[in-house]
């Protein structure tokens, strides 16, 4: 009983609870992209996460010959806290990676 | 107030006062206090924060209140050329809305007292 209660998703912050300990794919505001091991959320969607790798995309515009370049920078960050305000949107681990 | 772990928001100044460990107290279900608790174990310790317009700000954590606003020492910006106006500011007070994420160390807090906190505070949201 009490394990059917744990697993069961009632509200969408039952799949994020579903997803603790497991790697989750974080978009933000700004270009911004996360992926990491969820330590802790709460119901603003602050979230603690582990060996994260941020992923920031920019575009620039050439000078010359107006052609958009698309900049993409990686860095990996050991144990971050993400301000709930920023999310955009929270995925759980894909079962086939 | 919770006598187990004796926290309590001081009325005068809203400060949250902590004497025990929060963390692994089972009184505070549904106390929306998560976040608060955690970043209260790390006093003391060196963060990086990063706000909204891309300042990164790496110091000691100094304190913070129930709204996670934070109050840092003796700050390092971690891009000083790009911003040599914030050479001259020591200490300093971040309002929560700016702050975009916060780089912590990793041996602050036992993951497994964090997962349960978490699932904890999950049940009583």
């Amino acid at each position: 009983m009490a394990t059917e209660e744990e697993s069961a998703v009632k509200e969408p912050l039952d799949l994020i609870r579903l997803s603790l300990d497991e790697r989750i794919y974080v978009k933000l505001r700004s270009d911004r992209e996360l992926r990491g091991k969820l330590h802790a959320y709460d119901q603003h969607l602050n979230m603690i996460l582990g060996d994260v790798e941020e992923i920031i995309t920019t575009v620039e515009i050439d000078d010359e010959t107006y052609e958009e370049i698309v900049r993409t920078t990686r860095r990996t960050i050991p144990f971050l806290f993400v301000r709930g305000d920023g999310v955009i949107l929270v995925s759980p681990p894909l079962r086939s990676t | 107030m919770c006598f187990k772990c004796e926290f309590y928001i001081n009325p005068e100044n809203d400060i949250v006062q902590v004497i025990g460990s929060m963390l692994s107290c089972k009184e505070l279900v549904g106390f929306e206090m998560l976040f608060v608790s955690y970043f209260k174990e790390l006093v003391g310790k060196e963060v990086t924060v990063e706000l909204k317009n891309d300042l990164a700000i790496r110091s000691i954590l100094h304190s913070l209140d129930q709204y996670l606003n934070i109050e840092l020492e003796n700050i390092g910006v971690v891009d000083p050329e790009k911003y040599p106006h914030m050479l001259s500011i020591r200490n300093c007070f971040i309002r929560e809305s700016v702050v975009r994420h916060v780089q912590l160390p990793p041996d602050g807090v036992d993951i497994d007292i964090l997962h349960d906190a978490t699932r904890r505070e999950a049940r009583g949201a």
